[in-house]
């Protein structure tokens, strides 16, 4: 049995991570220099990178261990949350590497488990976490090459896990074929898929919202709740060059399926058991099979709108059509907007429908989730006015953070009338201090081995069923439903608009 | 009017405007509505005492600090129980930070008080009526207790903060501090800012006893010497009192005028070594050493940073450890980030008092 640290007995307020040597595959790419490396920093910055970490850049690329050093630098200097200090980094960087190899080079990764054993002689600690940050198509291959060289396998009482970003595949059949591939070299235990909006406070609040407030639990059923909306507006189109991939994946694939799904998933879980990692995951894949799947093209039609913005003005300046835009096929039918309604068949939540719309080039960026409560009964205040005064919750996932209440209240005077206000609360006033990226905790929970705030096989699954049939309704050979078009700058198309219009609802106003 | 009018230590340009006690409700609610720009912002009640009446200005300075981090109403308590009369003159005042790149200012309100003259309950009652409603209270008391630290003023804090570090003599004021908290069973957490002022230096500690072959040398250690700034000798004894505690070991004995000590290991006998040097930092060099080698933090003058050195026969380590605080507001900020445990302190507090002697002969 491994010995004790007695003097770190008191001072865990969360897990401690241990020790061990991060490799990160895909080290040349902007997610390494401008998201991981910065948070590892900053989790240095704050006291907590475990004793003798190490990090090691795996890339194609030729550069030396200092090249590598310097580049990192000088992304961390303009990126860093909390500053850059240069006395820090001469002591953080001295932990880099970098390891130049092909992904597909077994010798390449023998030379790897060299480095990894050398640095354990120099302390390292024998735990390894792999970092797969590389194109999707490379996560086979590395998993592959990992397994080869003996790598997957930790030494005794040491443990090796593997971190995956997303995409996790392309629809159920590539997620179950990835999942294999994982499986034959790593335990699901030792599985990390990564999806940042679990990092976020505001996302890791929803639990604590529903289940650490006993105002709350008591009403979060269809006995009062009217419709729950999630939205993820985006005021950028495909800048930067991002329209090659995502002219590929489309909106529905690179939101909705990962993230939006989880947002969602920890609005409508049941309570859990306990706060372990499976404890959460249960009853978060128990939601996902309570999805209503949609029958057919026409069921799609009617509950999923699609559409691409076309020349419009995003805050006062001129924006192209999503045709138009860089690396952009002319004739796409990549949707750049989904709006949806989901319908989730458990007690709970009978006749209560989710509304979910995510979009590029809309008026602002905001991703929220807001809770309509039923209207109280028009028979006092309200009698004989068309007024909506149900009462929402909404929880500002990003920017702005925080949770406000909407309530009627009487508007001063001799006269008796209502008026809608909001009950604010903002992380920003209350707590002050900036929230760590989400990669940073992330990171730190992925080096404690808690997985909690990542994605299992399973429920990575059960998303991907259920969107595989949007899919194949929409790029199927007959019935496909129609692409709708809004002006860029605009918040959607009057479809999205006309969705919860039949069922006499609204599109909350942002 | 008492004569404390004119003292020249009262800047009241900082204090803000001086507002009729009477009519101080109407005042701050002018100050928020002069301003649409500025948000008000508040998640606890920050109260700070003290009986120097030139602490207004120094503690407002203080207030701006830890409000960039903890929005609070901020209530500023200068008692001067010495005046002849009994007077109460009020300050308003807010402190604004921006937030949001520059868009929106986040403000704490601030009402600073000069209480002259005695009156019972004079204090609380002034002061309390302003306490925002359902945020709790942290108190700040500076110096040593004064006849008004009693049950009904520490009846209504939520949080107790105290610097012992200060007290010329701490050893009562330890015993009053504990006696206080237990007739309030415990109703008040305890945070001292002398055991924060270590808190990094501990953390740094657990960090070298990660190292591989760093917990061999634990078993085996010899020496432990402990150095100490100017005015930090109680800074230290709450170190070392920690470490004793962790480690389970025992205090055997010593010459407490001396600061040298026995303490013992699984029967092993060990020397713990004070010592004072010339430095502003509290505890500038922790030092165990044993036959497989040195375990050494550092904290250099002008470092925002403690070095250690893992030096052991097997290999050498060095690490940095952030230590961000030092100023008094720096603590607090640290402190109001953090929970407590009451019970901890107080239980170590026992091996302190052993280590200053108090249970000597």
């Amino acid at each position: 049995m491994e010995a004790i640290n007695p003097f770190r007995e008191d001072q865990a307020t969360r897990t401690r991570p241990e020790s061990c040597t991060v490799v990160i595959f895909g080290a040349s790419g902007d997610l390494t220099s401008r998201k991981l490396v910065p948070a590892l920093y900053n989790i240095a910055a704050d006291g907590e990178l475990p004793p003798t970490l190490r990090v090691v850049g795996f890339a194609r690329r030729e550069k030396s261990h200092q090249s590598f050093r310097a580049e990192l630098e000088a992304v961390n200097r303009k990126v860093s949350r909390q500053g850059h200090d240069d006395r820090l980094w001469a002591s953080f960087s001295q932990s880099i590497f970098y390891h130049q190899s092909e992904f597909e080079d077994s010798d390449g990764y023998a030379r790897l488990a060299k480095l990894l054993d050398d640095l354990d002689a120099q302390g390292a600690g024998g735990n390894r976490l792999f970092y797969l940050s590389t194109s999707p198509d490379y996560f086979p291959i590395v998993l592959e090459q990992l397994r080869k060289a003996g790598l997957h396998q930790a030494a005794p009482g040491k443990w090796a896990r593997v971190v995956i970003e997303k995409p996790f595949g392309t629809d159920l059949a590539t997620a179950q074929i990835l999942n294999r591939a994982v499986h034959d070299t790593f335990d699901e235990k030792d599985t990390y898929r990564i999806d940042h909006y679990l990092g976020k406070e505001t996302a890791q609040n929803i639990m604590v919202l529903r289940f650490a407030n006993a105002i709350f639990e008591p009403i979060w059923n269809n006995r009062y709740i009217d419709h729950i909306q999630i939205t993820c507006a985006e005021n950028l189109g495909m800048e930067g060059g991002r329209g090659g991939y995502y002219d590929k994946a489309g909106c529905l694939r690179d939101m909705v399926q990962n993230h939006l799904m989880q947002l969602l998933s920890l609005v409508a879980m049941e309570p859990p058991t306990d706060l372990s990692a499976d404890g959460v995951r249960d009853e978060k894949v128990k939601v996902f099979r309570s999805l209503r799947h949609f029958t057919d093209a026409a069921d799609v039609a009617k509950n999923v709108v699609r559409a691409q913005y076309t020349t419009g003005t995003v805050n006062g300046k001129a924006a192209v059509g999503y045709r138009q835009e860089d690396r952009i096929h002319p004739e796409s039918m990549t949707e750049a907007y989904v709006a949806m309604k989901i319908n989730i068949d458990t007690w709970r939540w009978e006749g209560v429908p989710f509304y979910l719309r995510v979009g590029k080039q809309l008026p602002k960026k905001t991703t929220e989730i807001s809770v309509h409560f039923k209207a109280p009964p028009h028979v006092l205040f309200n009698r004989g006015t068309e007024d909506d005064s149900a009462n929402v919750l909404v929880i500002r996932i990003q920017p702005d953070e925080g949770i406000s209440l909407r309530i009627a209240s009487k508007i001063p005077g001799p006269a008796v009338r209502t008026e809608r206000v909001k009950m604010d609360f903002q992380y920003s006033t209350s707590f002050g201090k900036a929230s760590p990226e989400a990669y940073e905790r992330l990171l730190l929970d992925a080096m404690s081995g808690d997985a909690t705030l990542f994605a299992r096989g399973d429920e990575v699954e059960h998303a991907w069923r259920y969107i595989d049939i949007i899919e194949q309704a929409w790029h199927g050979e007959t019935g496909q439903p129609p692409m709708c078009h809004y002006p860029a700058g605009s918040w959607g198309p009057a479809e999205a608009d006309e969705l919860l219009k039949q069922d006499g609802r609204n599109w909350r106003r942002l | 009017m008492p004569s404390l009018i004119l003292d020249p230590d009262i800047p009241s340009a900082d204090l803000g405007n001086e507002v009729p006690l009477a009519g101080l409700g109407m005042h701050l609610k002018q100050l928020w509505q002069s301003n649409e720009a500025k948000t008000k912002a508040s998640l606890m009640n920050f109260a700070i005492y003290s009986e120097e009446v030139a602490s207004l200005a120094e503690n407002t300075a203080v207030i701006h600090e830890v409000t960039q981090e903890h929005a609070c109403r901020a209530l500023l308590i200068a008692a001067h129980p010495g005046a002849a009369e009994v007077s109460v003159r009020a300050w308003i005042t807010a402190h604004c930070q921006l937030t949001s790149g520059g868009k929106k200012a986040i403000c704490s309100e601030q009402i600073a008080f000069l209480i002259a003259g005695q009156s019972p309950n004079l204090v609380p009652n002034t002061v309390f009526s302003w306490l925002e409603s359902d945020l709790p209270l942290t108190f700040w008391w500076q110096g040593e207790f004064s006849p008004r630290f009693e049950p009904h003023l520490y009846a209504v804090i939520d949080r107790l903060v105290i610097d012992s570090g200060s007290w010329p003599d701490p050893l009562p004021q330890l015993r009053r501090l504990e006696q206080a908290w237990r007739h309030d069973h415990g109703g008040f957490t305890v945070n001292d800012l002398t055991w924060t002022r270590v808190l990094h230096l501990r953390l740094a500690m657990a960090a070298a006893f990660d190292e591989p072959g760093a917990l061999d040398h634990l078993r085996e250690v010899e020496e432990i010497q402990i150095d100490y700034g100017n005015g930090h000798r109680l800074a230290a004894k709450m170190f070392a009192a920690w470490m004793i505690h962790q480690a389970a070991w025992n205090l055997e004995s010593g010459r407490p005028s001396e600061d040298s000590f026995t303490v013992s290991q699984h029967g092993r006998d060990m020397r713990l070594v004070f010592g004072q040097v010339d430095s502003p930092r509290a505890v500038p060099r922790v030092q165990l050493k044993g036959p497989r080698g040195v375990i050494c933090l550092t904290h250099e003058p002008d470092s925002a940073w403690i070095h250690t050195l893992v030096g052991l026969t097997t290999g050498s380590v060095e690490r940095l450890t952030p230590c961000p605080c030092d100023t008094p507001a720096e603590l607090v900020i640290e402190r109001l980030r953090r929970g407590c445990k009451t019970k901890r302190y107080f239980t170590l507090l026992r091996t302190v008092r052993a280590l200053l002697g108090e249970y000597e002969g």
